[in-house]
């Protein structure tokens, strides 16, 4: 094997991955057997020595001391020329290797204990199937830093276009875009530069930070409180009046929903949104510190949405579809704000679309019946007479706006460039009244972008169209 | 908004449509496919028939006897669905997109870029085999964004794997 490029992990690094365990394992044995061992009763055959015991006990710490080196010696990684590779393993050798054109994202993760030892883990999140993740850990900290900006500059150049610019060029050249498309601020990207990204902002700048009174506020207007409120009276009433059953019913029940929120708020803690010179990072965690990098241009979809309860305080949620990460076990990552005031949603969503006018998001957010957006029309009350007018798409020169819902608002911003496919549908009752839905396929995550119950003209025309749009935004991979 | 006019074709794009002829050439799937569909209803609904009828003599059950005489009835309407079925399934290929069109009563339209494609796929049941089809079922980066068109006699399904695989290459878009 070439030794080119190739780096080690930090020493402490196999401790910190499994060693804890192992050592809080052989703890709890010689914490229990220590009164057997050593104490009044003693049952070790009588005359065994001491030394024989503490001999034993400084093997099996060499023994694993050894295995901690051996597995640090064979672990390393190397930033290659296309790809990052990782080898790990001891026994069970692994060598991952995750193509640049593929990273969805860079995480830094610092796990309680890891943070006392000054380290942090580097998770590189790569398009594809879940558990493709390739880890470094543990790095130190100005080292894990170094790696996540190079990696995200790899990332980010390996197949995009020189400057962002070219994904935000006008595409309808007529102009019929939704309201003030010419707002193009270009943000300072140097065209055609072979430079990537956007130009370097000097300091962090802290786009959101989440207050915890309103986490734990948001946290309340929800329909899981409306659950406790009623089941936790039901239960302690079946405490104390002995109904077994119910209390082996609701029992899980309220641990469960009551340990997701309390899950939920944990993840949440702390959140911070940060712009600095490579890219927008989420911070957040309460014994987990974690950092995860957000690549802008790689973004599938920007989902806002809020919930029914926070109408009452004009509340936004903001979640994005990346590539890669599904909507699986956890996925709070895809979270860029987790409740937010409506200007704090309209922060978050001018950084990630930079220079795009944010009147027609808002109008999708709040709108309803306006000309911003091509509505349901009349004859789709009888499908859907309470939301029709909200059912509607709008088109900005970067991106297809997709909006709905009246007790649940949504709009759901695609860029052209990262629409999957498109699909036309049309139901029985459908067929009668000529409505058609248009689906926008995105990958997988909160965003589900479908318009319903367009007039047949209208979708076909959104089609036909968003097929040239969406072609002649995407950049092929040369 | 939608102005048909607005946006210029320029990469081979012809206007599609839920309904019609109109617009790309459209070719539609072998009728043969008709037959293995039929094979295949036909197979469960007379397998159905002959149980309800055996058990309903059997007992002498007037119920099963009327469950068999429905299941006749749904049989014949298997036979008639399963042809229009096939006959709604057409695809068009287009300079930069592969249009799938299928359905009758639920009509749906999916249109996928080449440069999407992660991989397209060969599929071939035991039936189909038989009578020499086969599926070629797409795959993108979302799952469901896919599609897939069956009953291609076997070295048209080939003939158009490969060449969606090979404008997937050329076309590829980054994620």
């Amino acid at each position: 094997m070439s030794d080119e490029g190739w780096r080690r992990f930090h020493p402490l690094s196999p401790l910190l991955r499994g060693g804890i365990a192992m050592g809080a394992v052989a703890a709890y044995v010689v914490s229990n057997q220590f009164d057997t061992w050593f104490g009044a009763d003693s049952q070790l055959p009588a005359g065994t020595p001491l030394q024989w015991i503490a001999l034993a006990t400084l093997a099996v710490v060499a023994a694993m001391v050894m295995l901690f080196w051996l597995s640090w010696r064979v672990s390393r990684f190397r930033i290659g020329a296309s790809t990052l590779e990782v080898r790990t393993g001891l026994l069970f050798r692994q060598h991952r290797e995750v193509r640049y054109d593929r990273i969805q994202a860079v995480d830094l993760r610092r796990p309680l204990l890891a943070r006392l030892a000054g380290l942090s883990e580097v998770r590189v999140q790569a398009a594809g199937w879940s558990g493709s993740d390739a880890r470094l850990a543990f790095l130190r900290e100005r080292e894990a830093h170094e790696v996540r900006a190079r990696l995200m500059d790899l990332a980010g150049r390996s197949d995009e276009r020189p400057a962002a610019t070219a994904e935000r060029a006008p595409v309808d050249p007529t102009g019929e875009t939704a309201a003030g498309s010419p707002a193009e601020t270009p943000v300072g990207t140097p065209a055609g530069g072979a430079v990537a990204g956007p130009p370097p902002v000097p300091l962090a700048e802290t786009v959101v930070r989440v207050p915890a009174a309103r986490l734990v506020q948001a946290a309340l207007f929800s329909g899981r409180t409306l659950f406790l409120l009623a089941a936790v009276p039901t239960l302690l009433a079946g405490l104390a009046l002995g109904r077994s059953g119910l209390v082996a019913v609701l029992g899980p029940a309220v641990l469960g929903v009551g340990g997701n929120a309390f899950r939920d708020l944990a993840r949440q803690w702390n959140f911070a949104l940060v712009r600095d010179g490579d890219g927008i990072h989420v911070r957040r965690g309460l014994t987990e510190l974690k950092s995860s990098s957000v690549p802008v241009h790689r973004l599938q979809a920007v989902s806002v949405r809020q919930p029914a309860f926070w109408r009452l305080t004009d509340w936004w949620r903001i979640e994005v579809n990346v590539a890669g990460v599904g909507p699986g076990a956890d996925n709070s990552d895809s979270v860029l704000l987790p409740v937010g005031t409506r200007a704090e949603a309209m922060r978050v969503l001018t950084v990630l679309r930079p220079g795009a006018d944010s009147a027609p998001v808002l109008a999708g957010m709040v709108g309803d019946a306006d000309a911003a957006y091509v509505v349901a029309p009349a004859r789709a009350a009888w499908l859907s007479p309470l939301v029709r007018t909200r059912h509607g798409y709008a088109v900005t020169p970067d991106a297809l706006l997709v909006r709905g819902g009246r007790v649940r608002r949504f709009v759901d911003v695609v860029p052209h460039a990262r629409i999957q496919s498109l699909r036309l549908r049309q139901g029985p009752v459908q067929r009668r009244l000529r409505l058609a839905t248009v689906e926008v396929l995105s990958t997988p995550g909160t965003a589900e972008p479908r318009v319903r119950h367009l007039a047949v003209g209208d979708a076909s025309a959104l089609l036909n169209e968003q097929v040239l749009r969406s072609s002649r935004a995407r950049q092929p991979v040369r | 908004m939608p102005d048909s006019g607005a946006v210029e074709s320029e990469q081979g794009w012809e206007q599609v449509g839920l309904y019609g002829n109109g617009g790309p050439k459209w070719s539609t799937v072998s009728p043969r496919l008709v037959a293995a569909r039929s094979v295949v209803a036909s197979a469960a609904c007379a397998a159905a028939l002959a149980a309800l009828t055996a058990v309903g003599l059997a007992l002498s059950s007037r119920t099963l006897l009327w469950a068999a005489a429905l299941t006749v009835v749904v049989w014949v309407w298997l036979l008639w669905l399963v042809r229009r079925q096939v006959a709604a399934i057409s695809y068009a290929e287009q300079g930069e997109e592969l249009v799938i069109r299928r359905g009758r009563l639920w009509r749906s339209l999916v249109s996928i870029p080449y440069g999407r494609l992660q991989l397209a796929d060969l599929q071939s049941g035991p039936v189909a085999r038989y009578f020499g089809l086969a599926r070629v079922q797409l795959h993108t980066a979302a799952p469901r964004s896919g599609g897939s068109i069956p009953g291609l006699p076997l070295a048209e399904a080939e003939a158009l794997r490969a060449r969606l695989t090979e404008r997937g290459e050329s076309q590829r878009a980054g994620l």
